[in-house]
């Protein structure tokens, strides 16, 4: 199941807008494993992503609306969603709890060996583009996006001043434009 | 801002770096600028691969009977053919959103009629009609207003009991039924001061639909005559026994 892909999404969230119950239920019931396994890899608690989930679905219901096909797929809006409830939610916790040592080698090799059953990366472009940034800067922006490091989780992941992530998020970042092309 | 710092801060917003702090803030700085929110959408359309890291995992089945608890989404939906029609979906989909913080405000209610029954009686109200209470509150914390409508003389009473607005801003007073637009009941920017209405300012009137809500507004109220911010209290009405809320002032 390639869920990135699906433009069925597209047409209920448009449902889901208009009021038809029936399609929100579809659309959860066809987004909601993908958009689980991203909040349960930011939040690292069960309870939690699915506060996390419950309140991104009650976002979509109510914010179906103010959804645009022109500015992106439903699925990159799902996403967004989800992940900032989630990254929401772990901001407001003061523990700090990191993965291991090589998580962020681990998912960039998910990345680049999508195991069965999960959606290959869709443009190749941006595997493409990650490979040719430095490893320190591809490693932090995996971190940040997949497992919901903040710039300090990733200051004490690296053992560096938050500037030094700052600054290495925001040159992976440029170098990451330069390579995808600018909007 | 440079274009390359405002790709910069909306690149680390999306990936999710940022403090809570600065997260609103570049979200209150997205609506009033275009590139930088075409900035955020740039980052959340490219990066958005990078989930196929992740694997999926299916949510306990519970979890959705959750989401449609809290959106209010069990019954028909209305149809949106119209635009008149759109109009009521999209209330209706906002007072769904709202709905959640109610389930609580119905327990206190229910405990409220119960501190109202064993005090004692007043005499001169003989009870000609149905009588309701709604406690309007926060998500269950100290009640900021308490309505009372009694069908049998046609009257609502508001008492306001907590929660002063700001300087400077109002607390409005609205009530809403599915299908028709908030209806404001006024200010109620006093703690112990009420309001005494008739039960046609209201409308159509029904026990079961009614919201009500309190939302904050510029000084002397909506400049639009309908709500311009969330509600921050909202409450349910639930039969209430003899004795009114008049007497708790």
């Amino acid at each position: 199941m390639d869920a990135l892909s699906q433009p069925r999404l597209e047409a209920l969230v448009e449902r889901t807008a208009a009021g038809d119950s029936a399609a929100f239920r579809a659309l959860y019931e066809a987004s909601s494993a993908k958009l689980y396994g991203i909040a349960l890899r930011i939040c690292r608690d069960r309870g939690l992503a699915q506060d996390v989930l419950q309140d991104a679905f009650v976002k979509v219901w109510t914010r179906a609306s103010s959804y645009r096909p022109e500015h992106g797929r439903a699925m990159t809006w799902l996403a967004s969603v989800t992940r900032n409830s989630a990254i929401d939610a772990m901001r407001k916790r003061k523990d700090v709890v990191l993965g291991t040592d090589d998580e962020g080698r681990q998912l960039i090799e998910s990345l680049e060996m999508p195991a069965e059953g999960m959606d290959p990366v869709e443009s190749g472009a941006l595997r493409t583009c990650l490979e040719g940034i430095e490893e320190e800067h591809r490693t932090c922006i995996v971190l940040a996006y997949c497992a919901g490091y903040s710039r300090e989780e990733l200051a004490s992941r690296f053992d560096r001043p938050t500037g030094t992530i700052k600054t290495w998020l925001h040159r992976g970042l440029a170098a990451l434009r330069d390579c995808l092309g600018a909007p | 801002m440079t274009f390359e710092e405002k790709s910069a801060w909306a690149g680390e917003y999306v990936l999710g770096t940022l403090s809570a702090d600065e997260r609103r803030r570049i979200e209150a700085a997205m609506a009033a600028d275009a590139e930088l929110a075409a900035a955020v959408r740039y980052w959340e359309e490219q990066l958005v691969g990078l989930t196929a890291a992740v694997p999926s995992e299916a949510p306990p089945p519970e979890l959705w009977d959750r989401i449609e608890r809290a959106t209010g989404n069990a019954t028909a939906p209305l149809s949106a053919t119209s635009e008149a029609g759109a109009d009521i979906v999209a209330f209706r989909r906002k007072v769904a959103g709202w709905r959640t913080a109610t389930i609580a405000a119905t327990a206190i209610a229910a405990a409220l009629a119960a501190i109202i029954i064993i005090r004692p009686g007043l005499e001169d109200e003989p009870a000609t009609g149905e009588r309701y209470v709604a406690v309007v509150d926060r998500g269950g914390e100290l009640p900021a207003l308490l309505v009372e409508v009694n069908t049998g003389n046609g009257t609502v009473a508001v008492v306001s009991v907590a929660a002063e607005p700001p300087a400077g801003r109002s607390h409005e007073l609205w009530y809403i039924v599915e299908g028709s637009d908030p209806r404001s009941l006024g200010l109620v920017d006093t703690v112990g001061a009420g309001l005494e209405l008739s039960l046609d300012q209201l409308g159509a009137f029904s026990a079961e639909e009614a919201l009500f809500a309190i939302t904050e507004e510029p000084l002397g109220g909506s400049p639009t005559g309908q709500p311009t911010s969330s509600p921050i209290f909202t409450g349910r009405l639930v039969p209430a026994p003899d004795q009114n809320v008049r007497d708790l002032q």
